[in-house]
């Protein structure tokens, strides 16, 4: 496989990503950016954070294991 | 937009040059790659992207990179959890006081003697040591300490009274009795401790009302010289709280004034830059609030940030946007990983409630998309 090839795949879908584009390879999956809201977090003591929001990037796979069966 | 596979199979025609169908050729090769990896139990790393790998459940799983990651959120880049403090100082100091006062509040009564403080002064010690421990797990603000030291000894005094009645009732306390002794001594040194707080604020306060009467009959730019002038007095107020507690609010002042006196700004301060074109402030305007022109002395206020950007003019044309809209908006830095980065936020709110409840009324998508930082001005 050629690596100029490996290069322009991951710049490619670091651009459409960034742009907060999903994309849907057949045969893979599909990748997006899912948005994460702020919110609080309780600990047992009591302390009360708030944590900031966040963008996430989430993979949806297509495909099962083959040898899962 | 969803880019699918014939879409992808354009772009990297584009970025690669290469024909079509060598791309199409390559594309698969490079499932099939993925897959059969992932089969024969192995994980398949793309370099600066990202991991793939079958897991338990038989589901193919991605894990970005870091450096992935850290682009697609770049925007949140650098932002750390907030302590909401409200909560902190009530919830928090009444669990506690029970726990320790469980020990304490057999104290009530008369006891004389004091030549045997060992075994529950050792608990004591115990406690406050546990304290420290707790705070780095959490590596946020280093006020909290010190603040449930003082809840707990500013309450120590009252507590004693109504078990007195019910103590001198019991006959056999006579023996608890002796092993009570060091709680009478930390209530005079939480005698001592609340009078040295009492002080705190009296100067704290009467600091405030000196540094605001001054800021307010000089223009902006002379609040730098005010500031060098308060710095003896907080200075002192440190020296006094290293042994003793304090309020939290009042240790949070005292830490933006000497920090901001005494050291050069760290890269992860937030930096306030006023919005080039603004406005003289009307007199009826509030001191906080979202709509209205930027006032510089709302000092150590909260702002709710819409925008980030890696250019500074960019952010500086937005600010002057919102501004135009009556937004008080202003532009903030911030440096991560060697990366400034310039924030564009509205309103300047005295708490953090206030910042949340305003952010919530902002027309969309700012009502959903925005996130609250404190702004620390000198």
């Amino acid at each position: 496989m050629d690596s100029e090839f490996i290069i322009a795949f991951k710049e490619v879908l670091r651009e459409e990503l960034t742009k907060k584009n999903s994309v849907y390879i057949e045969g893979l999956g599909q990748f997006e950016v899912i948005h994460r809201e702020q919110y609080h977090k309780r600990y047992d003591t009591g302390k009360v954070l708030l944590m900031p929001p966040t963008d996430l990037l989430q993979f949806k796979a297509n495909i099962k294991n083959p040898h899962e069966n | 937009m969803k880019i699918d596979k014939q879409k992808l199979i354009e772009l990297l025609v584009n970025k690669t040059g290469m024909q079509t169908k060598e791309v199409e050729k390559q594309l698969d090769q490079l499932i099939v790659r993925i897959l059969d990896a992932t089969n024969n139990g192995k994980a398949l790393e793309i370099k600066d992207f990202g991991l793939f790998y079958f897991n338990e459940s038989g589901e193919l799983k991605f894990d970005p990179a870091d450096e992935l990651s850290a682009e697609i959120s770049f925007k949140y880049a650098g932002m750390k959890p907030i302590e909401i403090q409200p909560d902190r100082d009530t919830s928090i100091a009444t669990d506690e006081e029970d726990d320790i006062f469980s020990v304490t509040d057999e104290s009530g009564d008369k006891v004389t003697d004091e030549s045997m403080p060992e075994p529950d002064e050792l608990i004591f010690k115990e406690e406050k040591k546990k304290k420290p421990l707790m705070i780095e797990l959490f590596d946020d603000d280093e006020a909290e300490a010190e603040d449930e030291d003082f809840d707990f000894l500013s309450d120590l005094p009252e507590e004693p009274k109504p078990k007195k009645a019910e103590e001198k009732e019991k006959l056999a306390a006579a023996k608890i009795r002796m092993q009570r002794t060091p709680e009478r001594r930390q209530s005079n040194t939480g005698i001592w401790v609340i009078v040295a707080i009492l002080l705190i604020s009296i100067i704290a306060a009467g600091l405030y009302i000196w540094m605001s009467g001054t800021s307010e009959t000089t223009p902006e730019g002379q609040q730098a010289v005010v500031t060098p002038q308060a710095q003896p007095g907080t200075q002192q107020l440190t020296d006094i709280t290293d042994d003793i507690t304090q309020p939290e609010e009042t240790i949070a002042t005292n830490e933006s004034e000497t920090e901001i006196d005494t050291e050069p700004v760290p890269e992860t301060t937030v930096q306030p830059q006023p919005v080039p074109e603004q406005q003289s402030i009307p007199p009826d305007q509030p001191m906080y609030g979202l709509m209205g022109v930027l006032n510089p002395q709302a000092v150590n206020s909260y702002s709710i940030v819409l925008h980030s950007f890696t250019e500074e003019p960019t952010a500086i044309n937005t600010a002057n946007q919102l501004g135009m809209e009556g937004y008080r908006a202003q532009v903030t830095t911030r440096t991560v990983a060697n990366n400034t980065m310039w924030r564009v936020s509205v309103g300047q709110f005295e708490s953090l409630a206030d910042a949340q409840a305003a952010a919530n009324r902002l027309p969309t998508p700012y009502n959903t998309q925005n996130f609250i930082h404190r702004i620390q001005n000198n």
